[in-house]
């Protein structure tokens, strides 16, 4: 159920300004957004800024705690892992995957839920009840589990883990475009522009797809920080990256023995995690705040 | 040692053995089983022809696959096994073999009960006899919880005398770093495999004592010659330049253990320094591959085991410092994992291109690394994960079976050794330390050389 | 009302049958020969193999294996594993209480937590009090549960020693399973050190599992208080000179739970996923860890088996939720 509410509009602001004004004044989205540009200008440059080759292994010094643990001589800024990996370089490296994965999953399901979606909301009739009811069965796995069964079938790996949480958001999209392509379908603009001869996909993108990018907006940015945590969650269980890449879920698992002896190698790339996610949900919430649609999917 | 035979003798050809059993022996007494009778020469004779007689009733009953039996060689040594009288039992061998006393005191030639297995298979559930099994051991089987535990109680009647121990439970704990955390906690007394990162801090705690053993173990890397470009010996070769072996000793097993240059731990008696040994030489690797016509842009699999093994802490890790190593020589390497059981049963078949994988001594003898391992015969079962079969080294390993003289014995293993690092089957890795901590209340606690831990003779302060 | 309670119970049917034949082809679609599959570990000969084949029906077309297997579904029975020879409803069935119990456990800390949580920061909305509840509740929600799993495991069980490390009891105890809730089951065998043992047991997998679905009461909490607060009947309330207590609590709080109350319903599905995660960070042996262990075994009766009832079971609690929701809230007794 969607509803946009544009009453509220600040007399002299286009919507667009309006949304970034509130997000202006909104500095925890500020902060997150700040933290997300940092990581992303990291993850980019990270050729450039990485001390070390993250695959280099230095192994005459094993486990060197960060540079700011006290017995620390070595001059590994975030230590090194039991391979004598530079701890930071991997993080920064792993920043690289996280964030990409994340975004191509996202689009990846954005531009296929969208469609779908709009395909049921404009089809109507059995289509719009068989996509229904498959989303809905896999809303009823959950989420985890259908990716491990995703990747049990195609293999263990990188693309294969982003393909299977990529399919697991997916019906989120699906049900939010349907849901407004509905809404919006009875709309007067929507009536207006049907007049005029323009079907289908046409339609759809030319009137009602600007229309229903607030809630979609928002979709997006929280499942961004789905799927990092899913992807996370797939290299710890070692169904997604496989070692040596520095996935920060793969990072987590391969670390987990060392915990005691370690346990920077366990506690970095968790609070990489942990930041990442919920910079991204800090923000999201912002721009719920800001776009203000009421999304019930 | 003697233990339910009590001597044998062995006829002058070495072909027939005959053994003289121990009488008054009792097997275990449990809820599901109380035994009429004591052990005797049926029990022995059935424990064999269970595994032997591929038409007996029994033979299917544990999926029809004895494979110690069979990497032992027993399928074609033994002709014929018979009961003299009660307490008599004569094994006669197509052959003479050598390990033949050595191999008899596995695992898996322990006595089963007969009238036990009876007992099941007319109840209609023969595949008790492998999930509730009854012996004549000091403990004795009372519960399994999948993934959970094991416990056993002490036999009462143990024909060496009832153990002080009562109950002994194996809490089944996959993960190493929590059986460290429960034997801290006091929750366990004794702990399997610990981490060769975690023996510094063990070493320092006052209430662990850390015994260590020098292992009977070979860890290696083993290339499929049956596929491409492992069938060329130059290849494989290179992989044995291109490795720097020194490096994986001090990370993967923080220093402790050696080198291997043999495919026998120093433990075993015709051990000896080899002469002919790879050194690690990159620019030697890249030549032979270069020279084999492979260079440029080769990539390979490695397969490394999810789990931690005697011989090798973490394949995982080991696999990635050796696909470190490869990229320096140009070879881009890829880690491959299964799950532990599917990992051994799709290496049997033959799946795998390269694969880490090692062996921990059975029994002490020598043969019980060439045969399981190298010979053509373990080519065909699958054991042999290189699939290597040459007739020179099989035939060497063959007539080192047969012989009788130690000396002998060893000089042909040495030449077989000497074919063996030639051809390059392998990356012989390491032999690992044993280690095995426990509780300073423990008492009376033996490292069993050949895997285990003998809980016989243990005592709690 | 019985009609509603039939037409909802109608629409179960099309979702077990599409995860039925969801989970079916998917692992059709599996590589690898389904018979060397699940032949195991020990391989097959060529005859035993047709035979196996035969036997399973693998030579005969899919759509006919499809309804063979929804045949047996009526009739029961989900298939055996293939590596413990144990049918997969049987050993569901033994694991099943271990994840009811913890996952019981969790919601119990998850709900009188995140609650009062709520409706403080609701109460005091815009103040410090407000601001630290929301970001603990956001940090919650975005917490990567098997690293916060460890985290938890490295303070309390391995520096501070105060919490076990792993398993539902110590091995000391020998507690005859007959409910298998732990809980119970040793208050059953009237073993009072085993009980306080299993309860000690529980903690950190419990905090780990309440952990995200504390965050998400706490705030589903916080805006139902707030929309309610916003009410004319709270303003008349409060004009009648009705303490605040009893605003809050005896009418607005009454009001503000029913959405909530459908919220906690819905983090089954949360639950599952979590406890795939704790369940083997803590070798907890409940569904989760095993339905893992079984993806890792390629015991796919058993990840078929163990998908369709962890999925029949979050359709069953979500549809029994809906009802709920709509037997509370008697604006919403209209079919949709």
């Amino acid at each position: 159920m969607i509803e946009i509410r544009t009453s509220e509009n600040l007399p002299d602001l286009t919507p667009r300004q309006e949304v970034c004004y509130k997000l202006r004044v909104n500095h925890s989205a500020m902060v997150a957004l700040f933290v997300l540009l940092l990581l992303i200008t990291g993850a980019i440059l990270a050729p450039l800024i990485a001390p070390h080759d993250p695959y280099e292994q230095y192994t005459d010094t094993l486990l060197a705690p960060p540079y700011l643990a006290a017995d620390s001589k070595s001059g590994f800024l975030l230590g090194t892992d039991d391979l004598g990996r530079d701890m930071f370089s991997r993080l920064l490296y792993g920043a690289r995957y996280s964030l990409f994965l994340g975004f191509a999953i996202v689009v990846f399901s954005l531009v296929f839920g969208v469609m779908i979606g709009a395909i049921a909301g404009m089809k109507r009739g059995l289509t719009e009840t068989v996509i229904l009811r498959l989303m809905d069965i896999m809303l009823a796995v959950p989420a985890i589990l259908l990716a491990i069964i995703i990747v049990a079938i195609l293999g263990a790996s990188l693309v294969n883990a982003a393909l299977a949480v990529s399919i697991v958001l997916l019906p989120h999209f699906v049900r939010i475009t349907r849901a407004a392509v509905i809404a919006e379908m009875n709309r007067e603009y929507v009536l207006a522009s049907q007049l005029d001869g323009s079907r289908g996909w046409r339609l759809f993108f030319q009137t009602i797809l600007p229309n229903i990018s607030a809630p979609l907006i928002v979709q997006a940015t929280l499942s961004f920080s789905n799927a990092i945590l899913d992807i996370a969650a797939l290299g710890f269980l070692g169904l997604g990256a496989q070692p040596p890449i520095p996935e920060w879920g793969t990072l987590l698992s391969s670390s987990r023995e060392l915990i005691e002896v370690a346990p920077w190698t366990v506690t970095l790339p968790g609070l990489a995690i942990l930041v990442t996610v919920l910079a991204s949900n800090i923000l999201g919430d912002g721009l719920r705040d800001a776009l203000d649609p009421k999304v019930d999917a | 040692m003697p233990g339910l035979a009590l001597h044998w003798e062995i006829s002058d050809d070495g072909l027939a053995y005959t053994f003289h059993l121990r009488e008054k022996v009792s097997f275990h007494s449990t809820n599901y089983f109380t035994p009429s009778r004591h052990f005797n020469a049926d029990d022995v004779l059935y424990s064999f022809n269970r595994q032997r007689d591929r038409t007996s009733p029994w033979y299917k009953v544990s999926g029809g696959v004895y494979k110690y039996y069979n990497d032992m060689g027993f399928n074609s040594l033994i002709r014929d096994v018979i009961k003299l009288d009660d307490y008599r039992i004569k094994i006669v061998l197509n052959n003479p073999d050598s390990p033949f006393l050595s191999n008899m005191a596995m695992d898996f030639a322990s006595i089963l009960s007969k009238e036990y297995a009876d007992s099941v298979m007319q109840a209609g559930t023969p595949e008790k006899l492998d999930v509730k099994p009854i012996g004549t051991g000091p403990f004795m089987f009372v519960k399994y919880e999948k993934d959970a535990f094991i416990r056993y109680q002490a036999h009462p009647r143990y024909w060496r005398g009832r153990e002080t121990l009562d109950k002994l439970v194996f809490a089944i704990t996959v993960d190493p770093s929590v059986r460290y955390a429960r034997l801290r906690a006091g929750e366990c007394q004794v702990m399997a495999y610990p981490l060769p990162t975690d023996i510094k801090s063990m070493k320092k705690n006052p209430a662990i004592n850390v015994d260590e053993q020098p292992g009977l173990n070979t860890a290696y890397w083993s290339f499929n010659i049956r596929k491409a470009p492992f069938d060329q010996l130059r290849v494989r070769q290179a992989m044995n330049y291109a490795i720097n072996r020194q490096a994986i000793l001090d990370v993967i097993y923080q220093g402790t253990g050696k080198i291997a240059d043999s495919i026998l731990p120093p433990a075993i008696w015709s051990w000896k320094a080899p002469d002919n040994v790879y050194v690690y030489n990159p620019d030697r690797a890249k030549k032979l591959l270069a020279e084999a016509g492979v260079a440029g842009d080769l990539e390979i699999d490695i397969w490394a085991m999810p789990v931690q093994r005697p011989y090798n802490p973490n394949a995982r890790k080991m696999a990635e410092l050796i696909q470190q190593d490869l990229s320096k020589v140009g070879i881009k390497a890829n880690i491959v994992t299964y799950e532990w059981g599917t990992y051994l049963k799709k290496s049997r078949e033959g799946e795998h291109q390269t694969i880490l994988l090692g062996w921990t001594g059975d029994n002490g003898d020598p043969d019980n690394f060439f045969s399981p391992l190298l010979s053509c015969a373990a080519a065909e079962t699958g054991n042999n994960r290189s699939f290597w079969c040459n007739r020179e080294f099989d035939d060497l390993i063959a007539l080192a079976r047969i012989e009788q003289d130690q000396a002998k014995r060893k000089k042909l293993y040495r030449l077989a050794e000497v074919i063996f690092k030639q051809e390059a089957p392998w990356v012989t890795i390491a032999h690992a330390v044993r280690y095995q901590p426990y509780l300073k209340n423990v008492e009376g606690l033996k490292i069993d050389p050949f895997g285990g831990i003998y809980f016989s003779g243990v005592r709690l302060k | 009302m019985p009609q509603l309670l039939l037409r909802r119970l109608l629409l179960i049917v099309p979702g077990f049958l599409g995860i039925t034949a969801l989970t079916f082809f998917l692992i059709r679609l599996a590589p690898g020969d389904p018979i060397l599959l699940l032949a195991g570990e020990h391989g097959v000969s060529a005859e035993r193999y047709e035979e196996l084949q035969h036997q399973f029906g693998f030579d005969r077309p899919l759509f006919i294996q499809f309804t063979d297997y929804l045949w047996q579904l009526l009739n029961g029975n989900l298939g055996t594993s293939v590596v413990t020879q144990t049918p997969v409803l049987e050993e569901f069935g033994n694991l099943f209480p271990a994840t009811l119990e913890l996952a019981v456990i969790a919601m119990i800390i998850a709900t009188i937590i995140a609650i009062p949580a709520g409706v403080l920061a609701a109460v005091k909305r815009n103040t410090v009090i407000d601001h630290s509840i929301t970001a603990v509740s956001l940090v919650g929600y975005s917490m990567p549960i098997f690293w916060w799993a460890l985290l938890l495991i490295l303070l309390f069980s391995v520096n501070l020693g105060w919490m076990p490390v792993a398993g539902r009891l110590n091995f000391i105890y020998d507690i005859q399973s007959v409910t298998g809730f732990m809980l119970i089951d040793t208050l059953l065998a009237g073993d009072q050190d085993a009980f306080f043992d299993a309860l000690h047991h529980l903690v950190l997998p419990a905090i780990v599992l309440a952990t995200i679905p504390l965050a998400v009461i706490t705030r589903m909490t916080r805006s139902s208080m707030l929309e309610v607060l916003k009410q004319d009947y709270i303003r008349t309330a409060r004009a009648k000179g009705l303490s605040e207590f009893s605003v809050i609590f005896k009418h607005a709080l009454r009001n503000a739970l029913i959405p909530v109350i459908t919220v906690i319903g819905l983090q089954i599905s949360i639950l599952m996923t979590g406890a795939i995660l704790t369940e083997t960070i803590f070798s907890w042996p409940g569904i989760g860890k095993w339905i893992l262990e079984a993806v890792y075994r390629r015991d796919y009766p058993v990840v078929q088996g163990g998908v369709l009832l962890i999925a029949g079971l979050v359709i069953l609690v979500n549809t029994a939720v809906d009802l709920l929701y709509v037997v509370i809230n008697p604006a919403l007794r209209q079919p949709k």
